[in-house]
């Protein structure tokens, strides 16, 4: 750990810490400089998340049970009682770290509990396909360094991951000569922002607008003609009915239609634009397709995750393609690789009946809640503040970062610490092979999610 | 037809797990035992003898009355006998079944006779999505039998279904036949948007389609065997019950041709 | 606190111990010479029993993303083997790919106290010790991959100074927290990156123009110098392809007297007689290895049934992905550093392939007359999950036993291999070597593999039993540190066990070229690759045992 003291007085000191992981979104990247004056922080050189991640102001929290601030210890038992006397406690959140995501799984596996993650509607998209037939993917140095064609899928990426196009896309060197120097990047979506796709690296920039849930005809589209199938006009218009009209207003008799379209389109995009972006597929040295699952929300997307693996499994076998899944915010992939390694099941897991029980329906919290199912909710949320506690009549017991929105007050609040900001730990990065270890910046001094779980657990 | 019956005394407060629940597994348990089956979800445990009144003798056949959509796997494994359910299901109700006849006079949730092998399935309610579909670790969905859904059906239908027939009298929700390796699915009102998604092989029938893929060519009109193959089918399954036969000649369109597209969606008005 | 293993007939190789009856002392996690006068404080009756270390297990895919990603893969085969937690153990699921919890328990109840995970990637060192970190009852310690990774072929490329290759391995070594090092598919994992779909060992890779026999002879000889105790361990070209026995043999002459490890030969010793192109190389192999001494084996025995086959070697994976079962594999290109391929697989007795795949590794360990050179492992879970190995035992040790199976499996591949005529029954002494005092000496872990005095106190107590599956399944005492941790095949105690890895010495400034390069290609810091000491320690969970090394040298 790099910290180096610039000041004199203690509490107004300033500390530079170099290399610093962010933890605020699923790329984890791990080359912040931070700056540290008594508990303020300041970024040098984050995106727009990360910056307002370090840099909020933190407001003071204390342990509280009932809305009543209390010694740690007392809603250590408060907690305690509450899993004890729960028949069916659902373990939440999960935004924390490994260390973290490990004693959820410790205390969830002793009180017979359900393990899920906030944001695991996302992962899902991607498991469901790696569970039915897998897929090839490729990480962000891998394609940083190699790939010459992006293809960005219904996903705002510069949004959702700010330094995703200078630390993958656009980076001033490449690791090989003659590979990848010249990149051709393909946008697939409505509205998303092209603007950090430039510079000397980038060839050619299209974009394909197409609503989001149409995408998955242009991806159609372009996995037959990789295939070298053809992809004939329509005779007449059925792609132009209503996607969402009601139960018979949109029943159209295919037989019946009239001939003749005038121009090629698949979803309002020229068939020609995606004959091109089918060709430059086939032509690419190394191909990814990159997405972000959460922005994937057109309906059932795992379907168009699963469409994406097809085009990328063709291509392989003439060239070489790989998909590049981001997402991974708030300790998801921490979440899932955990659970992963110590159930065999990558969450939605019930302890219920003394062993891992597996059903990514039955045991979604988002779910379980919504059916008031369980009769006690813990919720981690130690990084970032919107993914606050749901709404639920059940008790709730929230380990949170102090600020963190709650739709109610819980039964039981106690402040945590931010992995990578309050607190030392390790945090999987997106793409599910990396992980990093987070450092303990001094901001303020809350207790790691995982020590406060083991003192629960120890109270049980 | 003599038979055990399980009453509902009260909604339970939690999901229940009813897999245990066969004719010919129940007819080698004394009815004890059968009491003492765990059946809840969470630590507390539930048995049979918590919630159910059961009574009658072990036989071929099993009613469940008062059924609700916390109950799950609802005949899951069945291989032979019967099962009358008076009321909804929850999920996974037929879960790889292999045999015998799930009779549920209600609506069922999502995953509908996912995995089966064998066996008939009729619903006279609706049903959620993933009829016939598959659930993480399945190498296909359904891949045997026959499911007839009196109501409509969710999305996704058919999901990597491999062989065997839906038949749904009502609407079939959209993505039906998604990544479906064969068999068949039949819809007397017509299919939602995108059916057949990655449809590899198989066979997709209804009177009309919301929105088609642009990945499945218009083949033309054809007079198919299928067409009379089916129809003979559900007349021997369903007697007086059994829907209007086919027309002799169907539009048919080839797909998904963004994946092999050996597939087919045969549209019949 | 002084405890005695008394009257039980002892196979400790490494002390030259050939079932001789004696009693064993140890006191405060250590065996202890016999005391003249002290007290004993707690004593346990091993008569008629049979005593050995704890067993040592060199190469199983226990920890790491390709291991998580195989886990993700396979819900179907958890499900049949979910484990409910105790008052003492937690719950997980086994089988083929057990969670980390149960595979350290399972280990443990078989008499297992230490377990090496042989393809660390570098770039996913972190979490491969988290992993391990999570499995309890163990010793371990992870082999680091290098070899298709960009910095070294650089290196070799640009022709750079030796000692310079070898601060970087050292380095690496240090870096991941490795005890040995591994080359998969040498080159060939980069060269897939570059759309080459073979690499034999004198083909060039496209970019960098060196040949797997470059990489090898570079890993090899750098390691020599380094001192490193365990040498390279290769995986060679070729995994899988009928034919590939001529690679292998190619490989074992190319060492020239550099000495290498062979590992899961079975799958790299495939000659192509007979109509279906398809035979056993098993004799050649033995044969070629005679006149090598500097090389040493482990098998890669394959066993019948499910399991999921993962690997680095995501360019053969690519190729094997046809044959999944079930149909569904992730194959990964890896941070300019390495790759991966995970396939599920069903070995089958009446396949003519995977009979004769059966038959190979068993040949192997037949024909391999010095057993301090070949080490009993299915590669786990390539061949079959570790918990074949009693079953492998008894292969091995029963003549007749093995007379019946060979009944059951596919009767044409027996045409192709030497198998049905070989007579060789394993010793108890020899069983102990391959899975004991071999891996041990072979990785240079000074006090585990036996129990002379100072080793650890890993001991494992059997019933002496004919029928050797049974006894080598569900030991009566296992000892870990000199805790009672099995009895009866159940664990009792849970206790986590160290992590034990190499530091050989190098040159600091090789991190200059090497943070410059960090900097200006990766997206992870070189300050961040490297993997602390902390990480594992974690607090006390876990403990580093760093091995020596010898001097380095320089040629």
């Amino acid at each position: 750990m790099t910290a180096h003291a610039e000041g004199d007085r203690p509490g107004e000191a300033s500390h530079t810490y170099d290399n610093v992981t962010c933890p605020f979104c699923g790329l984890l990247c791990d080359d912040l400089q931070v700056t540290r004056t008594g508990s303020t922080l300041k970024v040098s050189n984050g995106c727009p998340r990360a910056t307002a991640g370090f840099q909020r102001p933190l407001p003071p929290a204390k342990p509280m049970v009932q809305g009543v601030e209390v010694p740690l210890d007392e809603a250590i038992k408060a907690a305690a009682t509450l899993i004890r006397e729960a028949k069916l406690p659902l373990y939440g959140g999960m935004a924390t770290d490994v260390a973290g995501a490990r004693a959820i799984m410790s205390i969830a596996d002793r009180s017979c509990g359900v393990v899920d993650h906030a944001l695991s509607e996302g992962q899902y998209r991607n498991l469901r396909v790696v569970q039915t037939s897998g897929w090839i993917m490729t990480t962000l140095t891998e394609a940083r360094n190699r790939a010459d064609l992006f293809i960005i899928v219904g996903s705002d990426v510069h949004k959702l991951h700010g330094r995703f196009f200078d630390r993958i896309v656009t980076p001033e060197h490449t690791m090989f000569e003659g590979v990848g120097q010249k990149r051709t990047v393909v946008f697939i979506g409505e509205g998303l922002d092209t603007s950090a796709a430039v510079g000397p690296r980038i060839n050619d920039l299209i974009t394909l607008s197409v609503a989001k849930d149409r995408i998955p005809e242009v991806l159609a589209a372009i996995s037959a003609r990789v295939r070298g199938l053809p992809v004939a006009p329509p005779e007449a218009a059925p792609a132009a009915a209503a996607k969402k009209g009601g139960l018979f207003s949109s029943l159209i008799s295919a037989s019946k239609n009239a001939p003749a379209a005038p121009a090629h389109e698949i979803a309002g995009v020229p068939f020609a634009d995606i004959e091109a972006v089918a060709e430059k597929c086939k032509r690419a040295n190394y191909g990814v397709v990159v997405w972000s699952p959460p922005a994937l929300s057109m309906p059932q997307a795992d379907l168009t995750v699963h469409m994406m693996t097809e085009i990328v499994r063709e291509l392989n076998v003439t060239t070489r393609f790989a998909g590049l899944s981001l997402g991974g915010n708030e300790g998801a992939p921490s979440a899932a690789s955990t659970c992963t390694w110590q159930t065999g099941y990558p969450l939605r897991v019930s302890y219920a009946n003394g062993k891992p029980e597996y059903d990514s329906h039955r045991f979604n919290i988002g779910r379980m809640i919504a059916d008031e199912e369980g009769d006690l909710l813990l919720w981690v949320a130690s990084i970032g503040t919107d993914i606050g506690l749901p709404q639920t009549k059940i008790p709730t017991i929230v380990l949170g970062t102090p600020g963190l929105r709650l739709a109610q007050p819980p039964s039981v609040f106690i402040p945590v610490g931010t992995p990578g900001v309050d607190t030392a730990g390790q945090m999987v990065r997106c793409d599910n092979v990396v992980s990093l270890p987070m450092q303990n910046l001094g901001r303020a001094p809350l207790p790691r999610t995982a020590d406060i779980l083991a003192s629960i657990q120890a109270a049980l | 037809m003599s038979g055990l019956t399980f009453r509902l005394t009260s909604a339970p407060s939690e999901r229940l797990n009813l897999s245990h629940l066969t004719p010919k597994r129940l007819s080698s348990i004394p009815l004890a035992d059968v009491l003492k089956l765990e059946i809840g979800s969470t630590k507390a445990g539930m048995r049979v003898g918590d919630i159910f009144a059961v009574s009658g003798k072990p036989g071929d056949t099993l009613r469940i009355e008062g059924s609700m959509d916390k109950l799950d796997f609802v005949g899951a494994e069945l291989d032979e006998g019967t099962i009358i359910v008076d009321g909804d299901v929850g999920v996974s109700a037929g879960r790889s079944m292999r045999g015998g006849r799930l009779d549920i006079r209600g609506d069922t949730g999502l995953l509908l006779g996912s995995g089966m092998s064998g066996g008939e399935i009729f619903v006279k309610g609706s049903a959620g999505a993933l009829v016939g579909g598959l659930t993480a670790g399945d190498k296909f969905g359904m891949t045997g039998g026959l499911i007839v859904v009196d109501g409509h059906a969710g999305d996704r239908a058919g999901d990597r279904m491999r062989r065997g027939t839906i038949f749904i009298r009502g609407k079939c929700g959209n993505f039906a036949g998604s990544r479906m390796v064969g068999g068949t699915i039949w819809t007397e009102l017509g299919f939602g948007a995108d059916p057949g998604m990655l449809l590899r092989r198989g066979t997709l029938v209804g009177p009309s389609v919301e929105q088609m893929l642009p990945t499945f060519a218009d083949a033309g009109r054809h007079d198919l065997v299928i067409l009379r193959v089916l129809s003979r089918y559900m007349r021997e399954k369903l007697g007086a019950k059994a829907p209007k036969p086919l027309p002799l000649t169907v539009r048919k369109y080839a797909g998904d041709l963004a994946t092999i597209g050996k597939g087919e969606l045969l549209i019949t008005a | 606190m002084l405890i005695k293993l008394t009257g039980g007939k002892v196979y400790d190789p490494a002390n030259n111990i050939n079932g001789e009856v004696r009693d064993i002392y140890f006191a405060d996690g250590r065996i202890v010479s016999p005391p003249a006068d002290a007290r004993v404080d707690k004593e346990y009756d091993a008569r008629g029993r049979v005593v050995m270390a704890g067993a040592i297990d060199p190469h199983t895919h226990i920890g790491g993303g390709k291991v998580t990603i195989a886990r993700t893969l396979m819900p179907e085969d958890h499900e049949k083997d979910e484990v409910a937690h105790t008052e003492l153990t937690r719950a997980g699921t086994g089988h083929a790919l057990p969670s980390t919890m149960v595979t350290g328990y399972r280990y443990a109840e078989m008499g297992y106290t230490a377990a090496f995970e042989p393809a660390m990637l570098p770039a996913n060192a972190r979490q491969a010790h988290m992993e391990l970190g999570d499995t309890p009852l163990l010793d371990k310690g992870a082999f680091v991959m290098l070899g298709s990774d960009d910095f070294l072929l650089r290196l070799i490329a640009s022709k750079a100074n030796f000692e310079q290759i070898k601060d970087y391995i050292a380095w690496t070594m240090h870096a991941s927290q490795a005890i040995a090092m591994k080359v998969v598919n040498p080159g060939g994992i980069s060269a897939f990156k570059f759309n080459q779909r073979k690499l034999d060992l004198d083909e060039k890779h496209v970019y960098y123009g060196m040949t797997p026999r470059d990489i090898i002879l570079t890993l090899a000889r750098g390691l020599l110098e380094l001192g490193v105790t365990h040498p390279l361990h290769v995986h060679g070209c070729n995994l899988g392809i009928p034919g590939n026995v001529e690679t292998t043999l190619a490989t074992i002459r190319a060492t020239d007297g550099l000495p290498l490890h062979l590992t899961h030969i079975q799958f790299h010793s495939y000659a192509t007689e007979g109509d279906r192109h398809f035979s056993s190389g098993a004799v050649q192999i033995a044969d070629l290895l005679k006149k090598y001494p500097h090389i040493s084996i482990d098998v890669g025995q394959v066993m019948f049934g499910q399991t999921c086959t993962a690997s680095g070697d995501s360019m053969r994976q690519f190729n094997g992905a046809k044959n999944a079962d079930p149909k569904r594999s992730v194959i990964m290109d890896i941070e300019c550093d390495a790759g991966c391929g995970v396939v599920p697989f069903r070995y089958r007795d009446k396949s003519y392939v995977h009979a004769l795949q059966w038959a190979i590794g068993l040949e192997t360990f037949l024909l391999c007359e010095d057993p301090w050179r070949i080490f009993l492992t299915t590669d786990h879970p390539n061949g079959a999950p570790f918990y074949t190995y009693p079953h492998l035992i008894r292969l091995l040790m029963d003549r007749d036993f093995r007379r019946e199976t060979l009944h059951r499996v596919n009767q044409d591949a027996l045409k192709y291999s030497t198998l049905p005529m070989l007579e060789r029954e394993y010793s108890l002494y020899e069983i102990a070597i391959l899975t004991r005092a071999g891996p041990a000496r072979s990785l240079g872990l000074k006090d585990l593999g036996h129990i002379g005095p100072s080793a650890r106190a890993d001991i494992t107590v059997y019933k002496d039993d004919a029928n050797r599956e049974r006894m080598f399944t569900t030991p009566e005492l296992v000892f870990k540190n000199g805790e009672l941790v099995v009895r009866d095949g159940k664990v009792i105690k849970v206790v986590n066990g160290a992590t034990h890895v190499v530091r050989p010495e190098y040159d600091r400034s090789i991190e200059k070229p090497l943070k410059e390069y960090f900097d200006r290609y990766h997206t992870v810091r070189m300050e961040n690759f490297r993997l602390s000491d902390d990480e594992i320690i974690d607090g006390g969970r876990g403990e580093i045992i760093v091995q020596p090394t010898r001097a380095r040298t320089s040629s």
